[in-house]
């Protein structure tokens, strides 16, 4: 398609006119009709198409309504252009190459209004003697707001854009301008500038823990800093999870949660214990009230895989189970946003918030709280690396489900550390740590999801069954799925002791070594 | 990437003009989209406002890869680029005979355009030739614009036959009338006969409309200088059936 185009910054009183009067010395040229476009910005909360150089936007231009895909970069859409209105889910985006992106980079998020730009387009082309257009420019003049708000305005551009095959013409009236109309290159895209107008930056949420950290600082400091950003997570999630914009918020939240308890309890010598206590109280409360919610979730987010598992006949059975999963879904979500209403959960906050002050105050004080973040940290993790070393050696194939289970929780905890103090160790050695640990959480996770799932699925047949909702062909479909279930299970468990095996392999276990002991 | 070819053995029936609209359409709705202007009369060219004329001529796209990259030229609208015409394009055929793979020729010089353009459209000339059986092997569909007369109707049954014969059975055959002029009766009788006629006959049909031909005059498609007529409203038509059916 057409070259690339050269987007300059240009003086707020410069008009269309001026510009045409410009071209008159070297080129004829033609007004097109101006036009007010009014895009709304739209990714997901995680920033996900943003990261990957573009965004969804829904055009608004006189009647006609349009959702694309823009580049950042070239400010250019890029993706035949749908009819209507942003579909809010990738999967309900119809069937062509847009959806088949947006399924691989969106996953199960929803896409949220970010930004809402107009602008004011004054379109002059050049021509040559066959009055045909060989350059395009666009006078731009945009504006920027929150979505649904008003907007102001931010900067005004002059967009020259190429035409293919005309290129010595482009570069020729290019120079032109610009010599001209003293233009200078804008620093950021347009999008970016956008963002800083209301006061956002690209970027601004990431469910991964970032938090740059020098070995040498204090560790209530360093644990002051980490708890702030997990409590920062926490609530960025909360307005998502009250208004069920998509399962991640949920998943997200409970991440953030369990991050801080975990801090809480293994950093608890840095920090005063009284307070340390009472937290871990409060936020195992709230662990626990959006455990089913999420669960829930994930019976709902597989169910494509349940039904690809069966037959056409035996998948209409499983409608009563979807029906009764949904249901029940919606009810805990309601619950869960009443929770997060409630007295005792702004209490939590507040109190979180007033302890994060008094810590970086640097009082009270306690036993370790003084001492340098990276001896604090070499400990953590390495009286956790050995728990789990001797909880997985012990398992064998006649070890009781819940010895995998704690195994699995102690790995938990040692991603967390691993990943909360990434920034004190060598880069290189401690990605590749992580992604051995990884592997073998995947494992662990598996087995103790297919345990859960047969056995739920056990349990709410028989619901269906004392309700009358389950038919015969209800219960074949949940009896063939719970017998997969059972069939994976005992193969992933058979791998376990492999991805064990690949784990504490020499190698790895000399990386941590070298790791812990600089 | 889908490749649409705009063509019937007869001259005169709105191979352009289909062609041109179409595409115009296409990109209108976002999609990369490119005419190859394959008639050296150079009448989509002309439309278009391109100037005719693709550097080594016919012989040089056919054999050198990434010629075509080199000849296209954008149009004055969003999406749409021009492959344009030539005069050496009279001499495809004697081309196309001393080519090795004669018959996939065309496929290989669309190739590198592959992931430039969701719709490639080819604006043929009339006849049927060595050059057509390429462009047969080339396109997904054939969008046969059809007077509604009875000698038209036999040259489709001929083609049809063709590509029968020939097995082309990955060619689907988009055939629909054109120039209806609803005072006739015979254009009356085939119109209301045309659901009995094949699945390869569309529903939509274009009128005979005096805005088709002010295209050469106004050297626009008539979607964008009229797009409010009745014409317009048929092409749009047109390329709604056309796209429900090569998805």
């Amino acid at each position: 398609m057409s070259d690339q185009g050269v987007r300059f910054l240009l003086a707020e009183h410069c008009s269309s006119q001026d510009i045409r009067q410009c071209l008159s010395r070297i080129r004829i040229s033609r007004i097109v009709a101006p036009v007010v476009m009014k895009r709304r910005v739209m990714d997901s909360f995680d920033w996900r198409l943003f990261r990957k150089g573009g965004v969804i936007e829904e055009i608004h231009q006189g009647s006609r309504t349009g959702t694309g895909w823009r580049e950042i970069e070239r400010d250019k859409l890029t993706k035949p252009l749908l009819p209507g209105a942003a579909p809010r889910f990738a999967s309900e985006y119809p069937a062509g190459p847009l959806r088949q992106y947006m399924l691989s980079v969106l996953g199960v998020r929803a896409l949220v209004p970010v930004v809402d730009i107009e602008s004011h387009l004054h379109e002059i082309h050049a021509l040559n003697e066959d009055d045909k257009t060989i350059v395009r420019i666009f006078l731009e003049h945009h504006l920027a707001g929150r979505p649904r708000t008003d907007v102001a305005s931010f900067a005004n551009c002059l967009l020259i854009e190429p035409i293919r095959g005309y290129r010595d013409e482009f570069r020729h009236i290019k120079r032109h301008l610009k010599r001209h109309l003293n233009l200078r290159v804008p620093a950021r895209p347009v999008i970016w500038q956008a963002l800083d107008v209301i006061g956002r930056a690209p970027m601004d949420y990431s469910s991964k823990l970032d938090i740059p950290l020098d070995g040498e600082i204090p560790a209530y400091v360093a644990v002051g800093r980490v708890l702030r950003q997990l409590f920062d997570t926490m609530e960025a999630n909360e307005h998502g999870l009250i208004n069920d914009i998509d399962p991640e918020f949920l998943h997200d939240f409970r991440v953030a949660i369990r991050r801080i308890r975990c801090v809480l309890r293994q950093l608890r010598h840095v920090l005063p214990s009284q307070a340390t206590g009472c937290f871990l109280n409060e936020f195992g409360w709230l662990g626990r009230m959006t455990g089913t919610a999420r669960d829930l979730d994930v019976y709902l987010l597989q169910f494509p895989d349940y039904e690809a598992l069966l037959s056409a006949r035996l998948c209409e059975g499983l409608l009563p189970l979807r029906r009764l999963l949904e249901q029940r879904a919606v009810r805990e979500k309601r619950q869960l946003a009443e929770y997060l209403n409630s007295e005792r959960y702004r209490s939590l906050k507040r109190e979180g918030r007033r302890f994060l002050e008094q810590l970086a105050m640097g009082e009270p004080l306690a036993l370790e709280a003084e001492k340098p973040i990276r001896c604090i940290a070499d400990v953590r993790i390495e009286k956790m690396l050995r728990r789990v070393l001797k909880e997985g050696k012990a398992i064998d194939r006649h070890s009781p489900p819940e010895a995998l289970h704690k195994l699995r929780k102690s790995c938990k905890k040692l991603r967390y550390l691993m990943e909360l103090f990434r920034h004190l160790y060598p880069k290189e050695e401690m990605r590749r740590l992580i992604g051995a640990l990884k592997r073998l959480q995947d494992n662990l996770g598996e087995l103790q999801d297919l345990a859960v799932q047969a056995s739920t699925l056990r349990t709410l047949s028989e619901e269906l069954t004392t309700m009358g909702d389950a038919e015969e062909t209800s219960r074949q479909a949940m009896e063939t799925l719970v017998q997969y279930l059972q069939r994976r299970h005992d193969a992933v468990c058979a791998d376990f002791a492999v991805q064990f095996r690949m784990f504490v392999s020499p190698k790895n276990r000399h990386r941590f070594k070298q790791m812990l002991a600089r | 990437m889908k490749v649409l070819a705009s063509y019937n053995i007869k001259g005169g029936v709105g191979k352009t003009s289909t062609a041109v609209n179409l595409a115009y359409l296409a990109a209108g709705s976002g999609a990369r989209t490119l005419i190859w202007d394959l008639d050296p009369q150079a009448a989509a060219s002309y439309c278009l406002r391109v100037k005719p004329g693709v550097k080594g001529g016919s012989r040089k796209l056919l054999r050198k890869k990434s010629a075509s990259g080199g000849a296209i030229k954008g149009s004055d609208y969003e999406n749409l680029d021009l492959l344009p015409a030539d005069f050496s394009y009279r001499h495809f055929d004697l081309e196309l005979h001393d080519a090795k793979h004669s018959k996939q020729r065309l496929n290989r010089v669309l190739e590198p355009l592959r992931d430039d353009y969701d719709f490639i459209f080819l604006d043929c000339p009339p006849g049927i030739s060595l050059l057509s059986e390429a462009v047969f092997r080339a396109a997904n569909a054939l969008v046969i614009p059809t007077l509604p007369s009875i000698l038209s109707l036999r040259t489709l049954q001929q083609l049809l036959a063709f590509r029968q014969e020939k097995g082309l059975q990955q060619l689907l055959p988009l055939a629909f009338l054109t120039m209806v002029d609803r005072r006739k009766k015979l254009h009356n009788q085939i119109v209301g006969a045309r659901d009995r006629m094949g699945s390869w006959m569309l529903e939509s049909v274009v009128p005979y409309a005096s805005e088709v031909e002010q295209m050469a005059e106004r050297r626009e498609p008539v979607c964008r200088f009229l797009p409010n007529g009745r014409a317009a409203a048929a092409y749009i038509d047109l390329w709604d059936e056309i796209q429900d059916r090569i998805f």
